[in-house]
């Protein structure tokens, strides 16, 4: 392959998709929801253009691509447009290319009974390209505007039953959270920007070991970009949207809302490390938040009776764990989790998808018994939910165990608490797994017959692929994931450390088969998931209350404004009163003075209207008429005044040419 | 494969005349409002072209364009908020709803 095929190639990866996007949007103007068939084409348009994308990426295997041109050249400053191939970015890109060909061809099932299929994959387009745009962007302008455009699809699709005025609050809450931590990674990279004078990341990144940057300079950089972290993947104490757009169409959470765009954060930090290497106390920083995280997310995610929103809070902690990782100096471990959680936690999506459509409801005190009637989502779910309690030999296991290795190699405190956290995710996952499949229905009572069903077709196919992948991922990458990404391996702790996180896993697991069979769905920890899960909501709150509170001095300000207008219009009745009387005594006067000006008056008025007043009237005649005649030009049409404009001035301009030499 | 500066300016052209048809044909206040921004759009790709073909040691020409871009953003916030309250008012975009100064 040439560097010009080459380059193509990487180009098309994320345009496909885009393009895609704009032909569906167009498409969707002049089709018209019809029967089945005509439902499905969207679905596998947008199937085959994350495929195609899959596919040519799997083609620039191993090589190090790299497409720029100068979009904007102002002296002394170099705006370029870059995409780029290095280890990382192509390992993420495969990552999210390979989960949303997934989760598309579950959704072509999953929506076929929804109005406004073709908006739905165009949008799921716009994100898949949008995203890929993001992990494989090598210029700041194009990571931010593609950060910009997955938090745009994502709100659109969370809104996506627009309808519902849920839907449309969820919608408006994530993306204004987002947008106020989008504000720090504008600010750091125009600063970056402006100092290097080039967009370039490799540049930024490069400039570190040098004295471009002061120490202070780097701190505030790192702190900008980690508020656009703790925004995009809802950490502390941004986290309240993450819950609430659980409100769009499940495939979308399965995509956006656990593997994809909230890991975008977590893939910053990790493209951004060597500044986080340069500056300790960011990085000290990104440790506790994410510790904190994943703490505070696990236990409100053990309080959960909506099987996704605690599916939500799991992804939290999760993403938590992540940047914990990041933060102890093992990126390893933090980009081996992201690829593992991406594929575990995806899936767990689609079964919960199936399972909403399957029994109609996603609360864990309704369901229970879905084995019987639904025994491959079960087993999917099952496996999908090993990996993520981090049971050997499933994926969630190998990453967990480097997080572990890590953890107790920096602290044997950090090492307990990450131990815990397993724990907790073990007895989370558990108690949905086991409160949804295993004992008996619990309303309404099951019957015979019209029972929930397995979903059929492309759900259960993605489904079983998920499973499959969910599995066999941390296997099949564990010899290789050293070589794959540009982090060396930390030195991590012994033995008994991968032990104890193996087992806290299973002894989770069976903590909350226990707990569910004893005391159903109640929580263990009761109240604290449900106060903390209040105060996370009550950060949007706050920003909106103080919002409002700032604009209520402007009505008392008014009111106070009409109260002196009153008074003003009192007094000035009072004067006028008094002017009146002292008016009436003058009329006295005047009218005398008046009758002698009308005797003169008559004698002129005969003049007049014998002599200039018949002329006058012919005259005011004449332009009533002309008026009359002209009205009808004044249509009270827009566009006929718009036309007479655009034709006037180019009457003009004809005029000023032919007379103009 | 350079593109010469007529291609640029037929294909300013028009995005001008599809502007003055939106603005002249369409009854929708929003869709006269995207004639407009069409309109902004073509006269910038105009100012590039030439800047580009003529003159590209200035840099001028892109710092008008930008403002351009911005002065339609802001005149479409603005334009946007009017069509908001009209709306709210008449329960209706279309411009010819809006006839009172007929004759």
């Amino acid at each position: 392959m040439t560097a010009g095929i080459q380059s193509a190639l990487l180009l098309m990866v994320p345009i496909l998709p885009l393009a895609t996007a704009g032909g569906l949007a167009l498409a969707g103007l002049f089709a018209r929801s019809g029967d089945g068939r005509l439902r499905r084409w969207p679905g596998w348009v947008a199937l085959a253009s994350s495929a195609f994308s899959l596919g040519i990426l799997l083609l620039l295997w191993g090589r190090e691509i790299e497409v720029s041109g100068e979009w904007l050249g102002v002296s002394g400053l170099a705006v370029t447009v870059a995409l780029e191939s290095t280890e990382l970015t192509y390992f993420l890109a495969v990552l999210v290319a390979s989960i949303s060909t997934l989760v598309i061809l579950y959704s072509i099932k999953y929506m076929e009974t929804e109005a406004g299929v073709i908006r739905f994959f165009a949008e799921l387009a716009l994100f898949v390209g949008a995203m890929l745009a993001l992990v494989l962007a090598g210029s700041w302008i194009v990571l931010f505007s593609a950060w910009e455009f997955v938090g745009l699809a994502s709100f659109l699709l969370i809104g996506f039953w627009y309808r519902e005025a849920a839907s449309r609050r969820a919608a408006q809450r994530a993306f204004l959270m987002t947008r106020v931590a989008d504000m720090g990674l504008l600010l750091a990279w125009l600063h970056v920007t402006m100092r290097l004078h080039t967009s370039r990341i490799d540049a930024f990144l490069g400039s570190l070991g040098t004295p471009a940057f002061t120490e202070a300079e780097l701190l505030i950089l790192a702190l900008l970009f980690l508020l656009a972290v703790v925004g995009k993947s809802a950490q502390l104490p941004l986290t309240a949207w993450l819950p609430a757009a659980m409100a769009g169409p499940t495939p979308v959470s399965a995509l956006i809302h656990s593997a994809t765009m909230v890991a975008a954060g977590v893939f910053l930090l990790l493209r951004l490390f060597p500044l986080y290497e340069a500056s300790p106390w960011a990085l000290t920083l990104v440790l506790w938040l994410g510790l904190a995280g994943a703490v505070v997310a696990a236990i409100v995610a053990t309080g959960q009776n909506d099987l996704k929103r605690l599916l939500a809070w799991s992804t939290i902690s999760q993403l938590g764990e992540m940047v914990f990782a990041i933060g102890l100096g093992a990126p390893l471990a933090g980009a081996y989790h992201l690829a593992t959680h991406s594929v575990f936690k995806s899936t767990l999506f689609l079964t919960a998808g199936a399972v909403d459509h399957g029994a109609g409801t996603r609360d864990l005190s309704q369901l229970g018994g879905l084995r019987r009637s639904m025994p491959l989502t079960a087993a999917v779910f099952g496996l999908a939910a090993l990996a993520l309690a981090g049971v050997p030999p499933l994926s969630g296991f190998w990453s967990e165990d480097l997080i572990v290795a890590a953890a107790a190699a920096k602290h044997p405190a950090l090492g307990l608490v990450s131990v815990g956290l397993v724990l907790l995710a073990g007895l989370y996952i558990g108690r949905a797994g086991v409160a949804t499949f295993l004992g008996t229905r619990r309303s309404p009572p099951p019957q015979e017959g019209a029972g929930p069903k397995d979903p059929g077709g492309s759900m259960m196919l993605a489904m079983l692929l998920g499973g499959a992948a969910a599995a066999l991922t941390g296997l099949l990458l564990h010899p290789a994931v050293e070589g794959l990404l540009p982090f060396a391996k930390e030195s991590g702790a012994g033995a008994a450390w991968r032990i104890a996180a193996g087992i806290a896993g299973l002894v989770g697991l069976l903590a909350a088969w226990l707990l569910v069979r004893s005391k159903g769905t109640a929580s263990l920890f009761e109240p604290l998931p449900r106060l903390l899960e209040r105060a996370l909501e009550a950060v949007p709150e706050l920003g909106m209350r103080t919002a409002e509170a700032s604009s209520f001095p402007l009505p008392r300000f008014e009111a106070a404004l009409d109260g002196g207008a009153q008074a003003a219009r009192g007094l000035v009745l009072a004067l006028t009163g008094g002017a009146q009387r002292s008016e009436a005594f003058l009329d006295g006067v005047a009218l005398a003075g008046v009758r002698a000006v009308e005797g003169v008056t008559e004698l002129t008025e005969r003049t007049e209207s014998r002599v200039f007043g018949r002329g006058g009237d012919r005259a005011a005649e004449l332009l009533s008429l002309a008026g009359a005649r002209l009205r009808p030009a004044q249509t009270g049409r827009v566009y006929l005044y718009t036309l007479g404009l655009f034709l006037w001035t180019f009457g003009t301009a004809v005029v000023s040419l032919l007379f103009w030499r | 494969m350079a593109v010469p500066l007529t291609a640029y300016l037929v294909v300013a052209a028009l995005l001008f005349a599809i502007g003055v048809y939106a603005v002249i044909a369409q009854r929708s206040a929003v869709m006269i409002l995207m004639g407009i921004e069409v309109l902004l759009n073509a006269i910038g790709l105009n100012l590039i072209a030439f800047w580009r073909f003529v003159n590209p040691g200035d840099y001028s020409a892109q710092i008008f364009a930008i403002i351009i871009i911005t002065v339609g953003a802001v005149e479409m916030g603005i334009g946007l908020a009017i069509m908001l309250l009209l709306y709210r008012n008449r329960s209706s975009v279309q411009v010819d709803d809006y006839a009172e100064l007929r004759g």
